[in-house]
């Protein structure tokens, strides 16, 4: 009964039931090794484990794989051919979201209540959003000429960008047979922010050139990104990730939050503006005059004055890309099982995100996991999962999204990689 | 667009891939404005429409340096001034000093030395008395000495004693002098115990020819008291060793004496107020050249100065003497001043050898010219005052009256910057041709004004009056001309002050709309300036260097004109390629103007290298149009037009090339009426691009 209540306690409240590090809803080892035994229940048989792992994500519902590596990997010159697949594929609304993120950490199971597992290590991660729309992706890559005497919406449109290392502690608790719960405190070094945000407007184009007007209201952000992360001093933060997993006969059901948290950044420079702001070019002044230079180069805080936008230098305090996550993994035999995550972010836009997958033990140490995603960043794209063990004690997971790259890299997207590399003692 | 910074430094695009996502909302302004030059960033063509500069103008930039007065009703009246004349303070005063040359000997020696005292005893009397071949004389002389340490009561009166040499030795301080003049004072005082009736001393020089220096005859000395005698020795040779001998010496009797043979007659030889012609000798301090002279300015003319300030100029003085000891000479001008002090200068030459020269600074002095100072009424006179001097050195220097000291003064390069007095009266022709380039930019077309002024305006800085006469005034353009003429004016003075309150005086030209309308180049002009030409005297006058009188050909044109297809051409040198943001591929560029200005205008540019070779130009069959004007003929609106220029891939790189560029704008009023220009017309003007650049282009 007590541990029914605590249970209930733990469900009603949602966020309080706790996660690992290692994230069980996405650890392929973990539900895999869950598949082997005989039911599914709580084990306690390993007294710590050291995990590495890293993760990277592209992924979008427009900016084509073949654009976004031109873009990024290449930097190599972008055709208007290669445009045409992201063109092709733009919506009134699109996203983009690019993760890296990376962690070391180890597990430690107390002697004295083997139902507690403490847990510590460091985390690295830069994240990028975008959220913006048709028009400003094409006045981007394409220019304004083509908005001659037009509007181009300009939003609602949104780019962040979040950089942090962090040193976390954490535990986990088996509360009953039935029920783990954990939670993991991360204090966080701030590395660089940068925000865009454009409320619904327009950037108007005079049909000759005498001027560009934008009538949306934005704010900007940006601090100077660091080349050492860890080195940097832009601020500080705090976060919490609580997991709790709930077992049934044949099924485990996993609710999380990670990276519930704010980060204080120091001296952001600030641009905000609600107004209509024509810019008209550089006044040149008296160009008889002896000795004008007639136009010196244009910077951004001499354009901002200009417009009348001052800028500000203060600190500024976000929230972390906070994610929602729920799973649920139902064992069919020892051959098969299934699960479903569905996660939401709470960004602008974002999608909530669903991921089916299937798995496939091919020998009891070596499992495929196929998988189908809708939403999030992108629309649907496929992953291939494997997980294998080693010597009993090593294992190793490699979850790759990179069919579409591929198959279709110029009018699809869509690409990361997953891998955790755990030693178990 | 120049290179170098970029727009948006803070993006700061690393090689971190996720950071060039992040400047997506800002590309559009990014790739305008940036030019950063980074091989590993990504390129793509964009094509953007954007204002890159916009200026606005009215009269006031366009005439310039404050050529263009608004009246009343914010028409403009231009404003053309072009110097004719400049009549500088050098042209009427110019200061030239003769040398002043002092070839002096000196003019006198004083010599002096401390009195020369000789004792001669009661013993040498008698033993020279009694080696005397005069038995009487002999005798006496052997009873003195046979005498000594007693009293005898009674002494007969002895006569014709005689003695000597007894020498004279002075030369420590002489070794021989020629006197010019002087005395020389004889003291015989008395040291025996009888009466000296009379004694006749010779003073004699010890050497050959032995000339005698004195002889003086001392008669009836007391006991105890003396007798001097003073000797006038001028003309005579004195050696620094002499022999004092008794001619004659007659003592008179007594009783009861005391003789002790060591009383002596002293004989004190004193020279004074003596001056020698020549000598080797040791000689005091004294002065040996004092000379006060006034120097006048040469050819000064009907000029008559009273003082003047020096703004350059230096005095040098050249010295040479035969002197064989240092002469110390102070040159002095009691009536040069700077900051309150005479100018003075202390100066040794030394002893008798070469020249020694000495420059003194000048500048800033104010120099009175009213000679001698105790007179003070005299003009172009500097009041001079040298005097030199040797110094008592302990050494014997021969020295004569025949030795001189040779001084050169001469005031050089002397250019006052102020003078005062009367500065003549002189007529001065000023014939001659100035270039006008006011309208050198005007190329083809033709401009008409409605009306214009012109007259020769003369600013007279300088304190004095004067006249301007303007015979000929002739405007050229090509061969196309006019002529004008003008009366004589007269020219008020200026008044004094630094800087002067400048009288200006316009000397008015006839057929002024007809010299403007020929758009000269050049104007002939013949005339003439006068000064002081009524001859009135009066000193009080008075100019500056640095602020000449100058005469000006001024013309003032109401805006109120007719141009048709009128060309102005002008060349820049481009002193550095332009900075085109290389990203910059092809489009072209849009000059968006709203022309409040009642004519319109075409603007192109022709892009030159150095050896003058046309690279490229940016040409337009379009106008900028003329704004609309009511019936009054005043502006009522402006217009706007937008006139493209095609820039290639080319051209832009072309431009880069040019080291200079020629603009030619055409202009074109309504040719029916004058169009007249208001200061409240404005033009604005306004560039921008619609250009294909290359995001990270390089």
């Amino acid at each position: 009964m007590k541990k029914f209540i605590q249970f209930s306690i733990v469900c009603f409240f949602g966020i309080s039931t706790t996660t690992w590090a290692q994230n069980y809803s996405d650890d392929l080892y973990w539900s895999t090794s869950k598949l082997n035994e005989d039911s599914l229940r709580i084990g306690f048989k390993d007294k710590g484990s050291v995990q590495l792992k890293g993760l990277y994500n592209y992924n979008s519902n427009s900016v084509t794989n073949d654009f976004f590596g031109k873009l990024v990997y290449k930097s190599t010159y972008i055709s208007e051919d290669d445009k045409q697949g992201s063109l092709n594929r733009l919506k009134a609304h699109n996203r983009l979201g690019v993760d890296l993120s990376a962690s070391l950490h180890g597990t430690y199971r107390s002697k004295k209540d083997s139902t507690v597992l403490f847990d510590a290590g460091v985390a690295y991660r830069d994240f990028t959003y975008a959220y913006f729309s048709k028009d400003i992706f094409k006045l981007a890559f394409e220019g304004n000429a083509q908005y001659a005497g037009q509007n181009a919406a300009v939003g609602p449109s949104t780019l962040k960008e979040w950089s942090y290392a962090s040193l976390f502690v954490g535990v986990q608790k088996v509360l009953c047979k039935e029920l783990i719960v954990g939670a993991r405190l991360s204090f966080i070094k701030a590395g660089f922010y940068r925000e865009t945000t454009m409320g619904k407007g327009n950037l108007y184009t005079d049909p000759n050139g005498a001027y560009v007007e934008l009538s949306a209201p934005f704010h900007w952000y940006s601090q100077q990104r660091p080349d050492n992360p860890f080195a940097a001093n832009n601020g500080w933060g705090a976060g919490v990730d609580l997991y709790a997993q709930r077992f049934f006969k044949k099924s485990i059901l996993s609710i999380e939050v990670r990276d519930l948290g704010a980060v204080n950044w120091r001296n952001m420079n600030t641009y905000t503006g609600d107004k209509t702001y024509r810019y008209e070019g550089q006044n040149i002044g008296d160009i008889l005059a002896p000795g004008n230079s007639y136009i010196s180069s244009v910077a951004l805080d001499s354009v901002a004055k200009e417009l009348g936008i001052e800028k500000v230098v203060q600190n500024k305090t976000t929230m972390l890309p906070t994610r929602l996550q729920v799973s649920y993994l139902y064992k069919a035999n020892t051959k098969w099982a299934v699960k479903g995550d569905l996660n939401y972010m709470f960004l602008k836009g974002y999608l909530p995100y669903a991921k089916i997958s299937a798995y496939y033990a091919i020998t009891p140490s070596l499992f495929v996991v196929p998988a189908i995603t809708v939403g999030g960043y992108g629309s649907v794209n496929t992953q291939l999962g494997l997980s294998a063990t080693v010597a009993k004690t090593w294992s190793l997971q490699a979850n790759v999204f990179a069919l579409e790259y591929f198959i279709a890299p110029t009018s699809y997207s869509g690409h990361g990689l997953e891998l955790y590399l755990t030693k178990r003692f | 667009m120049k290179g170098g910074t970029p727009a948006f430094q803070t993006i700061n695009m690393k090689r971190n891939p996720f950071n060039r996502i992040s400047g997506l909302y800002f590309l559009l302004l990014l790739t305008c404005l940036s030019c950063k030059k980074d091989l590993e960033k990504p390129q793509w063509d964009t094509q953007i429409l954007a204002p890159f500069a916009y200026t606005e103008m009215g009269i006031e930039n366009i005439v310039k340096n404050g050529s263009a007065q608004t009246n009343p009703d914010h028409s403009i009246d231009l404003f053309i001034r072009d110097t004719l004349y400049t009549l500088q303070l050098d042209s009427i005063v110019s200061v030239v000093t003769p040398a002043f040359d002092i070839n002096k000997t000196l003019d006198s020696i004083k010599f002096g030395t401390a009195p020369i005292v000789t004792r001669i005893t009661l013993g040498q009397i008698a033993r020279q008395m009694a080696a005397n071949s005069n038995p009487s004389t002999a005798a006496a002389g052997n009873f003195i000495l046979s005498s000594h340490n007693t009293t005898q009561p009674f002494i007969p009166a002895i006569s014709n004693i005689t003695g000597g040499p007894i020498p004279i030795n002075i030369s420590t301080v002489l070794d021989e002098a020629e006197i010019k003049t002087g005395f020389l004072d004889i003291t015989v005082t008395n040291g025996l115990p009888i009466a000296i009736q009379r004694a006749e001393i010779e003073i004699k020089n010890a050497q050959t020819p032995f000339g005698v220096v004195a002889q003086p005859v001392l008669t009836n000395i007391a006991t105890g008291a003396s007798k001097t005698q003073s000797e006038n020795i001028a003309g005579k040779h004195v050696d620094g060793t002499m022999n004092a001998n008794i001619l004659d010496m007659d003592f008179a009797g007594g009783t009861g004496v005391h003789i002790d043979t060591n009383d002596a007659v002293t004989v004190t030889l004193t020279v004074r107020e003596v001056t020698v012609s020549s000598a080797v000798a040791i000689f005091p301090a004294q002065n040996v050249v004092n000379d006060k002279s006034v120097n006048y300015l040469l050819d000064m003319g009907s000029v008559k100065l009273k003082e003047m300030k020096m703004k350059s100029g230096y005095v040098k003085i050249e010295v040479s003497s035969t002197i064989p000891d240092s002469i110390f000479f102070t040159y002095s001008i009691p009536t040069a001043i700077k900051d309150g002090v005479p100018f003075k200068t202390d100066t040794k030459v030394p002893p008798a050898g070469g020249t020694s020269t000495f420059i003194y600074d000048m500048t800033g002095y104010t120099m009175g010219l009213r000679g001698d100072p105790g007179i003070n009424t005299d003009y172009n006179g500097l009041y001079n005052e040298l005097l030199g001097r040797i110094k008592y050195t302990g050494r014997k220097i021969p020295l004569s009256l025949t030795d001189f000291i040779q001084v050169k003064i001469s005031l050089e390069n002397a250019k006052p910057s102020y003078v005062q007095g009367y500065l003549g009266d002189t007529t001065i022709n000023i014939n001659g041709s100035i270039p006008l380039t006011v309208f050198n930019n005007i190329t083809g077309g033709t401009l008409q004004f409605e009306s214009a002024d012109v007259a020769v305006v003369v600013d007279n800085s300088f304190g004095l009056p004067g006249s301007a006469s303007i015979s000929s005034i002739v405007a050229h353009n090509g061969s196309n001309s006019a002529s004008a003429t003008s009366s004589t004016t007269a020219l008020g003075p200026g008044i004094d002050g630094n800087p002067p309150v400048i009288t200006s005086s316009r000397v008015a030209v006839t057929n002024a709309t007809a010299l403007v309308n020929v758009l000269p180049k050049t104007v002939d002009y013949a005339g003439s300036l006068q000064i002081n030409p009524s001859g009135a005297f009066n000193d009080n006058q008075f100019a500056y260097s640095a602020y000449p009188v100058k005469a000006y050909l001024e013309f003032k044109m109401p805006l109120s004109l007719i141009a048709n297809q009128l060309q102005l051409t002008d060349t820049i040198a481009i002193s550095s390629a332009p900075q085109l943001n290389s990203a910059l591929k092809k489009g072209k560029l849009n000059l968006i103007t709203d022309n409040g200005f009642p004519f319109d205008a075409k603007v192109m540019a022709y892009f030159l290298d150095g050896s003058g070779t046309l690279l490229d130009s940016l040409v337009t069959t379009q106008y900028v149009e003329r704004a609309t004007k009511g019936a009054d003929g005043k502006v009522t609106q402006s217009k706007r037009s937008v006139i493209s220029y095609v820039l290639s891939a080319g051209t832009i790189s072309n431009i880069q090339k040019a080291t200079s560029v020629i603009f030619k704008a055409s202009f074109s009023t309504d040719t029916g009426s004058y169009s007249k220009i208001y200061s409240d017309y404005r033009i604005k003007f306004k560039l921008a691009g619609d250009i294909q650049y290359t995001v990270n282009g390089q």
